[in-house]
C-alpha cells in the first residue's frame, strides 16, 4: 500500500500538486489500508490502461465519477448518513477513515426518518429473530442481486429498510412454521414465567392508542387492554391517532401496530423519538403480511406485548423486552348499544335474541346452533364450500365476510364486534376456522367472543395456551372431522353433556379474578421494568 | 388423544364373510381404501386375490364414494371371492372422512398382526405380501415397503430407497403402500388427517418420532397408478409449499442422526 502511495509522487507532478487536500486524502486512505487496489483495477479496466496509480486515480477522479473504492463502500449513502452529524467536505473514504464507522455505511432506504443508530439496533434485533435468515431473504428476493449474481447489498440491511416497507417477503414460510411449531412443542414448565410482583408499582399515566379507522375488533382489544391496566389501579386512558403527539402520555402503548402506523394520521406516529419509549401491543400472526408491516416499528420499539405465547418467544430471542398478554376477560351480559337493535344483523336473529340483554344461558337453551365471524381466506373458502350442505341443516349464523381490505371496518361494520358478542351469547357453538393452514390461538375469537359469551368454542387445532386447554375450555378437531364433533355435541346425549361441561369450565376461568389480578400485575410490572423514565425521553 | 374420539363416526359393516376355521397365526390383513375408484377396483382386488401369500384377511373401506358405485362393486366382488380369504369385510363411512380416517377404520377392525395398505387404484405383483411379510419377520422391522412401478398416464420407477430419517425430514420418498405392524400403527396413534393431503408423510414422520424403523425391500412389487387428470404443475407446486409449511409446524425438530 505504501509503495503505491509513494509511487504517486512519481507521476505527473503538475496534476498531483493541484490540491493539497487531495494529497492529504491519499495519505489518509493509504495509511488506513482500506483501499482495495486490485479490486479497483478489476472493476475499472480503464484505470489500468491509463497507467495512473489507482488510489491517486480514485481520489483525483474516481470519487467524483461515482467509482467505488472498495467493495460495499457506498459513498452517496455515507455522505447522506453524515449530513446531520458531520458533513462530508472532502473525499468520502478519507472522511470515513477519519470520522466514520461501519454503522455510518448502513442504508436507511425508505426509513429516512430514522437515525443510523436506530437502524443498527433494528438490524441487530432482526438478525437475532429465529424466523429471519439472510440467505432465505435473498432466495425470496432474487432481484436484489445485481445482474452478474454478485451481491453488493447487505441482505439484513436491505430487509429492514426496503424489504418491510416495500412489502417484500422477508421470512420464509416454512421457517416461520418451524419456529412456531418448536415454540408450541416447548413444555410450559420450562417456559419463562412472567416476573412475580413483590410490590405493585404505580406507573406514570399510560395512553393506549388504537386507530379509529382500523378493524372494529381492535378497538375492543384496546379497551380490554385499558381495563386490564386499571384492574391494578393504573391510570390508563384509551386514545387514538388523532390525539396530540407532542403532549402524549408518558407511557404510550400502540395497539395493533400493523394497522395503527399505516392508516390516516397513524402514519405520523411512527417516529423514532416516539417509538424508542413506546410499547406495542402486537396481535398478528407471523405468517401474514400484516405481521411484516408491523416489523419496522416492532424492531424500533421499547418493548412488545404480544397476544400469542409462541410469538413472544420469537421476540425474546431477538432481545426485545417482551411480555405475553391476553387482556383480562370478565362476564358480560350486555354487548349491544341501544341503537344496535336496529342493526340489520340483529334484526335477522331469532326473535328471542332481538333484545339488548345477553344473559349467560346454558347450552341447551340457546337458539343458534353454530356461529362464526371471520373474513375470507382461501382456507375458509374451502371449508365453507365443502361443508355448506352440513351447515344448511342447522340454525347457523355464519358471518363470513368478503371485503376488499381486512383493515376497513366502518359504518354498519363498526358495530360488528358488539354484534359478534351478542350472537355468541345466543349460540351453542362458536366455530373457529383459522385463516390459513398455520395454527394460531385466536384469543379474540376463542376467549372473548367464545368463552365470555358462553358459546362452546369448536376450533381447528391451536398451538398450546398456558391457561386454556383443548378438551376442557374449548374443543378442537381437524377441519375435515369438525363436522363429526359438531354433530356429536348437538345431537347426542353424551355430546350435549360434554358441551355443557366445557361451557362450565370456560365460565370458571372467565370468572376467576385471581387469574385477572395476576395478569394485571404482570403487565404493570413489565411496563414498570422497561419504561424509560420521562426525564430520559 | 386416542384414535377414535367420542365423535368419530363408526364405519358401518355392510358385508362380512368368515371361514369356519381357526384364525391362522400368520394372518395378514389387507386394507383397501376406496373413494370413487369403481373402475379400478376389480384390478386392485384381483391382484390381492392373486397373492402367493395364503392367509389373508381383506378389509375394504368405502369412504362414502359419491360419484360412482364403488360400494356396490366392492360388495359384489367380496361376495364372489369369499373362498380366497380367511375373512372378507366391506365397511363404509357415513360421511367422507379422508384417507387417514379410512385407513384407521380398517386397522381398527383388522385381526392380523400386520396390515398391508393399498388404495383401490393401485395394484400389487403376486409375491408382494409374501416378500414384505418375510422381510418384516426376518429383519424385525415395524413396517416394510418395496420399490414402486408407476403406471397409467406416466411410466417410471418410484423413489423408494433405504429408510433414512434425515432424508425423510426433507422429503417423503416412501409411499405408504406397504406392510405395517398393527402395534406400530397403535403406537403412533394411527393416521392423522392433514387437510391438504400428505397423511402418508405425516404417518412416516410419526414413525421417526416414535423411534420405529421400516425396512426397504429392493424389489419392484407395488404398482402405483398415475392419473392424467391430476392437478396442473402450478397447483401442485402451491399445494406442495402449503404442505411443507404444515409439516414444518408439526415436526419442527430435525431428527437426531442414529
Amino acid at each position: 500500500m505504501l509503495d503505491n502511495t509513494s509511487s504517486l509522487f512519481g507521476i505527473d507532478a503538475q496534476v498531483a500538486g493541484q490540491t493539497t487536500v487531495d494529497e492529504e486524502d491519499v495519505m489518509i486512505i493509504a495509511a488506513s489500508g482500506l483501499f482495495d487496489e486490485a479490486w479497483y483495477i478489476k472493476e475499472n479496466p480503464d484505470v489500468a490502461r491509463s497507467g495512473l496509480n489507482p488510489l491517486f486515480h480514485y481520489v483525483r477522479f474516481g470519487a467524483s465519477e461515482g467509482r467505488v473504492p472498495l467493495k460495499g463502500f457506498n459513498a452517496a449513502r455515507y455522505v447522506a448518513n453524515m449530513e446531520q452529524r458531520n458533513p462530508v467536505t472532502r473525499n468520502p473514504l478519507a472522511h470515513f477513515v477519519l470520522h466514520g464507522g461501519p454503522d455510518d455505511l448502513l442504508s436507511k432506504g425508505l426509513l429516512t426518518g430514522f437515525s443510523t443508530a436506530a437502524i443498527k439496533m433494528a438490524m441487530d434485533r432482526l438478525n437475532a429473530m429465529p424466523i429471519f435468515k439472510a440467505d432465505e431473504y435473498i432466495a425470496l428476493n432474487e432481484d436484489i442481486k445485481t445482474r452478474g449474481g454478485h451481491l453488493d447489498v447487505d441482505p439484513l440491511n436491505h430487509a429492514l429498510v426496503y424489504g418491510f416497507p416495500e412489502g417484500r417477503s422477508v421470512f420464509l414460510q416454512t421457517t416461520v412454521a418451524r419456529v412456531m411449531g418448536a415454540a408450541g412443542a416447548m413444555a410450559f414448565a420450562t417456559r419463562p414465567e412472567p416476573r412475580s410482583t413483590k410490590r405493585l408499582p404505580q406507573l406514570p399515566p399510560v395512553g393506549v392508542y388504537y386507530n379509529t379507522e382500523g378493524n372494529a375488533f381492535i378497538r375492543e382489544i384496546a379497551e380490554d387492554f385499558v381495563a386490564t391496566l386499571r384492574e391494578s389501579g393504573q391510570d390508563a386512558m384509551l386514545l387514538d391517532q388523532t390525539a396530540p403527539k407532542d403532549s402524549r402520555r408518558p407511557v404510550c402503548v400502540f395497539v395493533a401496530p400493523h394497522e395503527f402506523f399505516h392508516i390516516g394520521d397513524g402514519r405520523h406516529w411512527g417516529r423514532e423519538d416516539i417509538l424508542k419509549t413506546a410499547f406495542l401491543f402486537t396481535t398478528e400472526q407471523p405468517q401474514t403480511m400484516w405481521f411484516d408491516r408491523a416489523m419496522p416499528y416492532i424492531l424500533m420499539a421499547r418493548g412488545i406485548i404480544d397476544i400469542a405465547w409462541q410469538v413472544t418467544s420469537i421476540f425474546r430471542e431477538a432481545d426485545i423486552p417482551t411480555l405475553f398478554l391476553n387482556p383480562n376477560i370478565r362476564p358480560c351480559d350486555r354487548w349491544l348499544h341501544d341503537e344496535d337493535l336496529q342493526h340489520p344483523l340483529i334484526r335477522v336473529l331469532p326473535k328471542p335474541a332481538q333484545v339488548l340483554e345477553a344473559p349467560m344461558a346454558p347450552c341447551a337453551a340457546r337458539p343458534i346452533d353454530i356461529s362464526f365471524f371471520g373474513t375470507e381466506s382461501e382456507h375458509r373458502e374451502k371449508f365453507f364450500t365443502k361443508n355448506a350442505p352440513f351447515f344448511a341443516d342447522y340454525n347457523s349464523f355464519l358471518y363470513y365476510r368478503k371485503v376488499e381490505s381486512p383493515l376497513v371496518a366502518k359504518g354498519a361494520h363498526a358495530a360488528l364486534s358488539r354484534v359478534a358478542g351478542h350472537v355468541g351469547a345466543y349460540s351453542k357453538i362458536a366455530l373457529n376456522i383459522h385463516r390459513d393452514s398455520n395454527g394460531f390461538f385466536e384469543w379474540h375469537r376463542i376467549a372473548k367472543l367464545g368463552m365470555v359469551t358462553g358459546a362452546v368454542v369448536v376450533s381447528e387445532p391451536c398451538p398450546p395456551h398456558p391457561v386454556f386447554k383443548p378438551g376442557t375450555h374449548y374443543l378442537e378437531e381437524s377441519g375435515r372431522h369438525i363436522l363429526n364433533l359438531i354433530e356429536w355435541l348437538l345431537k347426542t346425549e353424551d355430546g350435549r353433556r360434554h358441551a355443557q361441561s366445557v361451557q362450565d369450565n370456560a365460565n370458571a376461568v372467565v370468572r376467576n379474578r385471581d387469574i385477572a389480578v395476576r395478569n394485571s400485575h404482570a403487565l404493570a410490572a413489565f411496563i414498570h421494568e422497561h419504561a424509560v423514565p420521562p426525564d430520559e425521553h | 388423544m386416542s384414535i377414535e374420539k367420542p365423535w368419530t363416526p363408526r364405519a358401518e359393516l355392510v358385508f362380512e364373510a368368515v371361514q369356519n376355521t381357526k384364525p391362522p397365526a400368520d394372518l395378514i390383513s389387507v386394507c383397501v381404501t376406496v373413494f370413487n375408484y369403481e373402475e379400478f377396483l376389480p384390478d386392485c382386488l384381483g391382484s390381492i386375490a392373486a397373492q402367493t401369500y395364503k392367509n389373508l384377511e381383506l378389509i375394504i373401506v368405502d369412504d362414502k364414494s359419491a360419484r360412482d358405485n364403488s360400494l356396490a362393486a366392492a360388495i359384489a366382488w367380496a361376495e364372489q371371492n369369499t373362498a380366497r380369504f380367511h375373512r372378507v369385510c366391506v365397511l363404509t363411512h357415513p360421511r367422507n372422512q379422508g384417507p387417514a380416517a379410512a385407513r384407521n377404520s380398517a386397522f381398527l377392525r383388522a385381526t392380523g398382526e400386520a396390515v398391508f395398505i393399498i388404495d383401490a387404484d393401485n395394484e400389487v405383483y403376486p409375491r408382494c405380501i409374501a416378500r414384505l411379510a418375510a422381510a418384516m419377520q426376518d429383519g424385525d422391522f415395524d413396517a416394510t415397503y418395496t420399490q414402486l412401478e408407476h403406471f397409467g398416464d406416466e411410466r417410471k420407477i418410484g423413489s423408494a430407497d433405504l429408510w433414512d430419517p434425515m432424508v425423510m425430514a426433507y422429503e417423503n420418498y416412501v409411499d405408504v403402500m406397504g406392510l405395517i405392524k398393527k402395534s406400530a400403527w397403535e403406537q403412533v396413534n394411527g393416521f392423522s388427517h392433514i387437510e391438504e393431503g400428505w397423511e402418508d408423510y405425516d404417518f412416516w414422520l410419526k414413525f421417526i418420532d416414535a423411534g420405529l424403523v421400516p425396512g426397504y425391500v429392493p424389489e419392484i412389487l407395488c404398482r402405483y397408478r398415475v392419473h392424467g387428470k391430476s392437478r396442473t404443475r402450478t397447483d401442485a407446486h402451491a399445494a406442495h409449499e402449503k404442505l411443507r409449511v404444515i409439516m414444518a409446524y408439526r415436526y419442527p425438530f430435525e431428527p437426531v442422526a442414529p
